[in-house]
């Protein structure tokens, strides 16, 4: 398969280019808007009977209170985190290959914490209650309990949220004034309003590239501090196989990995269909495959270090849960983690898989499976095993929580669908600054 | 000044054979592991750096990869020295003399050092033929199977330093204590000498400009400053991401740690000192250099780069001294500084070593990739 173009396109072409993706969509893209509404559409069903019925429709049993959501709920934190890695801290180490594909991962970011908010008002069964999580002045004096992770869960995935649109928007506005101005009638009307009187001017440029390189700065601490909050939903409990120092860092790390996957397996059919060969080229496949190969890798040490403590601790109820992780009944969920996560992306020391995009989209596959596992290996069997026999149970998914979980999926993709016909999938003016100025005589601008 | 410095070293040796045959052999092992972990973390971490470098194909700077190159001339030095801990196995680790049966199959005398020295030679040899093969070709390489050879090599060596960097950390050091532990203890050592070894290149290629030995454009000294301030970050970053764990869970196998450190004197005020010296003024200075152009003066940067190699010294005494025995105090005795400028002067022998024999051209062309 041969997906190298043949030579460097023009300014011109990245304008056509860019803006053929907002053309009206075919019967392809519909088809694929019907299936996925589908199942959304299934996954709100499920989620009407749940209200209706209860949260034991979700089969929630004691230990087994967080299953399924919360698992699903931490999956797509982690997802979000690879927009902000490429988009803000790619920036600031200026690596210019990110320009091609950093505004899909932007994109990716808002939706997949979109997504994860969902959970914690599905798994709180009463969604209209959520707002006791926030701290507001009432009549009862009844403020949340601020040393509770879970608390710090609300203002750290809220604020995250909050900067992820602001620094999207803020990258959106050049490229929105362009679809104003190559468009009309009401599309014009919307596109204005949201170009925010962008005109192009020197002076509106040195603003912009400063405010730019600001919410860059301040999103980047960011990809540390929200999915250590997350890890600390966990870690500060003293739950066998969830107390440990490890986690902040271990999650992180698992964040990014799978966030990349994800880029990947959006990114790559939006090639493939949008024709955009010339600007995600073999060098961008490559720079993503190195760094999922490179974040397996630290994840591996890190699943290294997870059992070492283990062992080391002397602790019975540490090794106890280990090894029931290990051999019981989910030792298939952990098995296949480690095959995912740590051995399938062993592939990429390959240069030639590095560049192939069937076998990057494979791995991103398994990658993305191997994570949801998991977090699904950390909170099942942790909590299916704890301190006393008599707190043991095994969780059983039931078709409510599934089919809530697979309806997230069809969420977190109708939005994007809908994303890429809106607005223009790659950054018009970063790409621009990739390549040689158009010049009267080429043979001058071929120097470049 | 080589004269000058073999007299320290040898002041240093005296002094350390003397501390041994006193009644405080333990405090002379303690500020002798601390020595040998600090020196032998830098030296293996400048390769590690310029292993980075190679993979990252980073050509920013060219010749700050061959500054990177040359604390490892340190290395077979380190080596003996790791071997020389060895004999105060009895003073440093009480699980030699008192085994945990819970933890005998890792804290046993022949797989321990198995695992310190084996390691180490690994490491090592594998650190020395990155760097003849870096140094023996040229820059950038013209020829697509030596730069394929350069990257495996380096594939090899930084994922050996993380492991073996990894266990310093857990066996030569956590292992003092073998009751109490923490998973992240082994990254949180590997990010910490990195940390130390970036404030070293920083120093390191000032001074090469200083000297006329390169000319590193202030624009690459200023990327050194920013990977010096992102591991700064992630320092504390690991550091609190043990301390919020254990602080909160409060089980007292795990808080134990810290209340014989933060709760007991000297300890607290070191540990404070630590904090100040090696992190806040650091990244208020960096934070605020980073948000500029780059500055033509590089004193301050200097400055900010000895604390966090002084900081994190004095981390290493924190964490070693009172696990050792909760008498050991402060080492700021004559022996201790004798000991310690012995160690420098080891380094500093060891470079200029390298420099006579590999002879490393450090002022090479930058590309301007900026």
């Amino acid at each position: 398969m041969s997906d190298q173009p043949t030579g460097t396109p023009t300014f011109a072409d990245v304008n056509r280019d860019v803006l053929r993706t907002l053309e009206p969509p075919g019967h392809r893209y519909f088809a694929w808007m019907s299936v996925v509404a589908l199942i959304l559409a299934g996954g709100i069903l499920f989620w009407t009977g749940q209200v209706w019925w209860g949260i034991g429709m979700a089969g929630k049993r004691v230990p087994q209170m967080w299953a399924l959501y919360i698992t699903t709920f931490v999956f797509w934190i982690g997802i979000g985190h690879a927009g902000t890695l490429i988009s803000a801290v790619l920036y600031l180490f200026r690596a210019r290959w990110r320009t091609s594909i950093y505004r899909a991962a932007e994109a990716m970011t808002i939706f997949a914490v979109l997504t994860a908010g969902l959970f914690p008002l599905i798994h709180a069964g009463r969604m209209w209650f959520a707002y006791f999580l926030l701290p507001y002045p009432n009549q009862r004096y009844l403020w949340p309990n601020f040393r509770s992770p879970l608390v710090w869960d609300v203002f750290a995935i809220s604020t995250y949220l909050s900067i992820s649109t602001v620094f999207f928007i803020v990258g959106l506005v050049p490229d929105i004034a362009a679809l104003r101005d190559a468009s009309t009638g009401w599309r014009r009307r919307i596109y204005a309003l949201l170009a925010l009187g962008w005109e192009g001017s020197d002076n509106q440029w040195r603003h912009y590239r400063r405010a730019y390189g600001l919410f860059a700065a301040l999103a980047t601490p960011l990809v540390l501090s929200v999915h250590s909050v997350v890890s600390w939903d966990f870690a500060m409990a003293l739950v066998p196989g969830w107390h440990s120092t490890l986690f902040a860092p271990f999650f992180v790390d698992g964040a990014i990995f799978s966030g990349f996957a994800m880029v990947a397996v959006l990114v790559l059919p939006m090639r493939h269909f949008f024709g955009l060969h010339a600007y995600i080229r073999d060098k961008h496949l490559d720079a993503m495959s190195k760094l999922i190969l490179v974040t397996s890798l630290v994840l591996t040490y890190f699943y290294l270090s997870e059992i070492f403590t283990a062992l080391y601790s002397g602790d019975h109820f540490e090794k106890a849960s280990l090894f029931w992780k290990v051999t019981r009944t989910y030792a298939w969920a952990l098995w296949l983690m480690y095959f995912c996560n740590c051995i399938a992306p062993l592939i990429f020391f390959v240069k030639k898989a590095r560049t192939h995009p069937v076998v990057i989209y494979v791995v991103s596959i398994l990658v993305l499976i191997g994570m949801w596992f998991e977090r699904f290996n950390i909170i099942v069997p942790s909590l299916a095993h704890g301190f006393y026999p008599y707190t043991w149970g095994i969780f059983v998914p039931s078709p409510t929580d599934t089919g809530i979980v697979i309806g997230s999926f069809a969420w977190f993709f109708l939005l994007f669908l809908g994303f890429i016909k809106l607005m223009p999938s790659l950054s018009i003016v970063e790409v621009k600054e990739t390549l040689p100025p158009p010049m009267r005589d080429t043979r001058h601008g071929a120097h470049h | 000044m080589t004269l000058v410095w073999t007299l320290v070293a040898a002041i240093g040796a005296v002094t350390f054979a003397v501390g041994l045959a006193s009644e405080d052999a333990a405090h002379v092992w303690a500020i002798y592991l601390v020595n040998v972990v600090f020196w032998s973390g830098l030296a293996a971490t400048g390769p590690a750096i310029a292993a980075m470098m190679q993979l990252t194909e980073a050509r920013w700077s060219p010749g700050v990869r061959r500054i990177a190159l040359t604390t490892s001339g340190f290395l077979p030095v380190s080596f003996v020295l790791l071997a020389v801990l060895y004999a105060g196995r009895a003073a440093l680790y009480h699980w030699e003399t008192a085994p945990v049966p819970a933890k005998a199959a890792w804290l046993n005398t022949p797989f321990f050092w198995l695992r310190t020295l084996g390691g180490a030679a690994l490491l090592f040899g594998v650190c020395l033929a990155f760097v003849s093969a870096l140094l023996r070709d040229t820059v950038p390489p013209d020829d697509p199977g030596v730069r394929r050879r350069r990257n495996r090599l380096a594939v090899v060596l930084l994922m050996l330093w993380v492991v073996v960097v990894s266990l310093w950390g857990f066996d030569l050091v956590m292992s003092i204590d073998p009751t109490w532990y923490s998973g992240l203890f082994g990254g949180y050592f590997v990010v910490s000498t990195l940390y130390t070894t970036f404030c070293l290149l920083a120093i390191l290629t000032v001074r090469a400009n200083a000297r006329g030995q390169a000319s590193i454009p202030p624009a690459a000294i200023q990327d050194v400053a920013k990977l010096q301030f992102a591991l700064a970050v992630m320092w504390m970053y690991f550091f609190w991401s043990q301390y919020l764990v254990i602080w909160y869970g409060n089980v007292p196998v795990e808080t134990r740690f810290f209340v014989q450190r933060f709760f007991v004197q000297p300890w607290n005020a070191v540990a404070w000192v630590v904090f100040t010296v090696g992190w806040l003024i650091p990244f208020v200075y960096l934070l605020k250099r980073l948000t500029g152009r780059p500055p033509r003066r590089h004193t301050p940067l200097v400055v900010v780069a000895l604390f966090g190699l002084f900081a994190i010294f004095l981390e290493r005494v924190f964490v070693v001294f009172p696990a050792v025995s909760g008498d050991l105090g402060l080492p700021v005795g004559a022996s201790d500084v004798l000991i310690t400028a012995g160690f420098l002067a080891l380094f500093i022998l060891s470079r200029r070593w390298f420099f006579s024999r590999y002879r490393p051209v450090l002022n090479l062309p930058h590309t301007g990739q900026h």
